[in-house]
């Protein structure tokens, strides 16, 4: 009995986190390590100070880069993981729903 | 059959959490990750600008004071339709290029504040709210930038006259880094 629990338990899971090998995170600027990010003129000092970008090294100032304002090149993908996981969602509620009407 | 019950509730349950957490990240920036540089926290005075206004586009979006995310990036709203003023920078209406950013679009494709600024044209006027009044910036030119090419001296320059220029993503999605492939940049000065 115990196994079959656990079978069910996990293969459930798997099938309800499977949205989630899909799922974006969203929350801050893309890591981009690339080129991107704003020059540095010091890394020893972290001070931001874009009036006087350009100075020299020895000033230690820093200019933010260019923001990442925009998710919606991720529109399908967040379409399918809703659709999904009301789908899932749907069908474990008229389970539900039924099994109680039984008892 | 209990065994079934117990299965289908935690299958919905999870599945309920992935719909909510898809749904909000989707739809709502959390708090940016912003590293402590400069002008770290929130700044007050009567030159602090509280509402953008873009009567052209039909914007009127409150103010967000924004930082720089750990990525060194410009930090961003934490929503989608709100605007960020980069803090550590000039205010609205000082010496120098005020730096406004907006989002374009949110996760489900929804346009957000800034989905049409590249449609602004010299002359077009952006408002500034602030606890003193309102200051009045007129468009001077609209340039679109590959996103690492934007010329980060010119965006957030410190001196000079008064400026204030807007910036959001434009162009093709680059999946596997997770943004627009270009950026627009606003460039507007002080009028009165």
């Amino acid at each position: 009995m115990k196994t079959r629990i656990a079978k069910i338990g996990i293969t459930a899971a798997l099938i309800a986190a499977a949205p989630f090998a899909f799922a974006q995170t969203y929350g801050s600027p893309t890591t981009d390590s690339s080129g991107s990010s704003g020059s540095q003129t010091s890394a020893s000092t972290q001070t931001t100070d874009p009036g006087t970008t350009g100075t020299s090294a020895s000033s230690g100032s820093t200019t933010p880069g260019t923001p990442n304002t925009g998710a919606g090149g991720d529109a399908a993908t967040n379409a399918v993981v809703l659709t999904l996981s009301t789908l899932v969602a749907a069908g474990g509620l008229a389970f539900l729903a039924r099994t109680r009407k039984v008892a | 059959m209990r065994v079934r019950t117990i299965a289908a509730i935690a299958i919905t349950a999870v599945a309920v959490v992935v719909f909510a957490t898809t749904f909000s990240g989707a739809t709502l920036y959390s708090a940016p990750d912003e590293v402590t540089v400069g002008a770290a926290q929130a700044i007050l005075g009567a030159a602090v600008p509280t509402r953008l206004r873009i009567p052209a586009l039909g914007v009127d979006a409150h103010v967000q004071q924004v930082g720089v995310a750990k990525s060194g990036n410009l930090a961003v709203p934490t929503n989608f339709t709100d605007v960020g003023w980069y803090r550590a920078g000039p205010k609205p209406g000082e010496a120098g290029s005020a730096v406004v950013d907006g989002h374009v679009d949110n996760g489900l494709g929804v346009p957000a504040v800034f989905k049409n600024v590249q449609n602004l044209n010299p002359g077009d006027e952006i408002l500034i709210d602030n606890a003193s009044g309102t200051l009045r910036f007129v468009v001077q030119s609209v340039a679109v930038y590959p996103r690492k090419e934007v010329p980060l001296q010119q965006l957030f320059h410190g001196d000079g006259v008064p400026r204030l220029n807007l910036i959001t993503c434009e162009g093709e999605w680059l999946a596997d880094q997770k943004t627009y492939d270009h950026r627009v940049v606003v460039y507007a000065v002080l009028a009165g």
